[in-house]
């Protein structure tokens, strides 16, 4: 599935477990209750979400980059929606052939952004990120930013 | 005649070899697909997929700060990686890791007769690491408790 219009699947049956999206051939992965869909990020169909924030392979704040493919929106506890341009979108559903690891412990330390890693194949790890950390990160940099 | 051990001399890319127990090489693979994790340490940015286990690669040519914001991550220069295994106390469970060398790993056979005192010079990080030196060819060869390097830290919260 690569750069489709589509918002997730309404019943829970037919909803994948993650989503996984490509930032410069880094997989990056979040559960499904923490996203509320994907887009082009030109359909003219699609009603923004929230704000939009360019991020590098990093999960850092990045200036606007090349035109991407794709836009994720991110969902976070409190409910707040953020959209991340992406390269790439992918549902991966709960499998005996996937699985979720927990990090390596020099690696769990390093960043608690980290929360594990899913293999959802052979050739894909994704990692498995904190989105309420990563919004608080996105947001308070924006708003450092508008303080000027 | 002294008792002898034997070990693997490997090549980390930092300015000496390093040397590991035999007992802690479990095997040696050539170019692993290497898969990046954002934000790990300078040190460890990828890991590798061995038997569906996730593997922690360490670069210890980016141990020292200077050295990470210099190189950038170059797989054809560390075209073996030795899996080695290790605990972080005893009686704990074995963990794996994987170690970026740049040659094939030489085995040789270490006495305490070539032990040495570690040469000035060496990086403060790896003074931290060393728990031995000894001579070999003329060169000075550090003993690394690499656990040391992979017991969890306090998180930066």
């Amino acid at each position: 599935m690569n750069s489709s219009t589509s918002d997730l699947p309404s019943s829970p049956a037919e909803q994948p477990s993650w989503l996984i999206f490509a930032i410069d051939q880094v997989w990056i992965g979040v559960f499904n209750d923490e996203t509320t869909g994907y887009q082009q990020p030109r359909d003219p169909t699609a009603h923004p979400q929230g704000p939009i924030f360019t991020v590098n392979r990093q999960l850092r704040p990045a200036p606007q980059a090349a035109e991407r493919e794709a836009l994720i929106w991110l969902q976070d506890s409190t409910g707040r929606c953020f959209g991340v341009p992406c390269d790439q979108v992918d549902e991966v559903i709960a499998s005996p052939l996937v699985s979720l690891h927990s990090l390596p412990p020099i690696l769990a330390a390093s960043d608690p952004l980290l929360q594990a890693l899913l293999l959802p194949d052979k050739r894909r790890v994704a990692l498995l990120i904190d989105v309420d950390r990563l919004a608080r990160e996105l947001l308070d940099h924006a708003q450092e930013r508008s303080d000027g | 005649m002294a008792e002898r051990a034997k070990a693997w001399v490997l090549d980390v890319g930092a300015p000496f070899l390093i040397a590991i127990s035999e007992h802690e090489m479990v095997e040696v693979l050539e170019t692993p697909e290497r898969h990046l994790v954002p934000r790990g340490p300078d040190f460890c940015q990828h890991v590798a997929i061995r038997h569906n286990e996730v593997i922690p690669l360490l670069d210890l040519s980016r141990l020292q700060p200077q050295a990470a914001a210099a190189s950038a991550v170059n797989p054809t220069l560390t075209p073996y990686t030795v899996i080695l295994a290790y605990q972080t106390t005893s009686g704990a469970m074995v963990s794996r890791a994987g170690l970026l060398i740049r040659k094939a790993p030489k085995g040789i056979a270490v006495g305490d007769e070539m032990e040495v005192v570690p040469p000035s010079g060496i990086p403060s990080v790896w003074r931290t690491l060393m728990i031995a030196c000894f001579e070999w060819e003329r060169q000075p060869i550090l003993v690394p408790d690499l656990a040391r390097l992979l017991v969890p830290l306090e998180p930066t919260e």
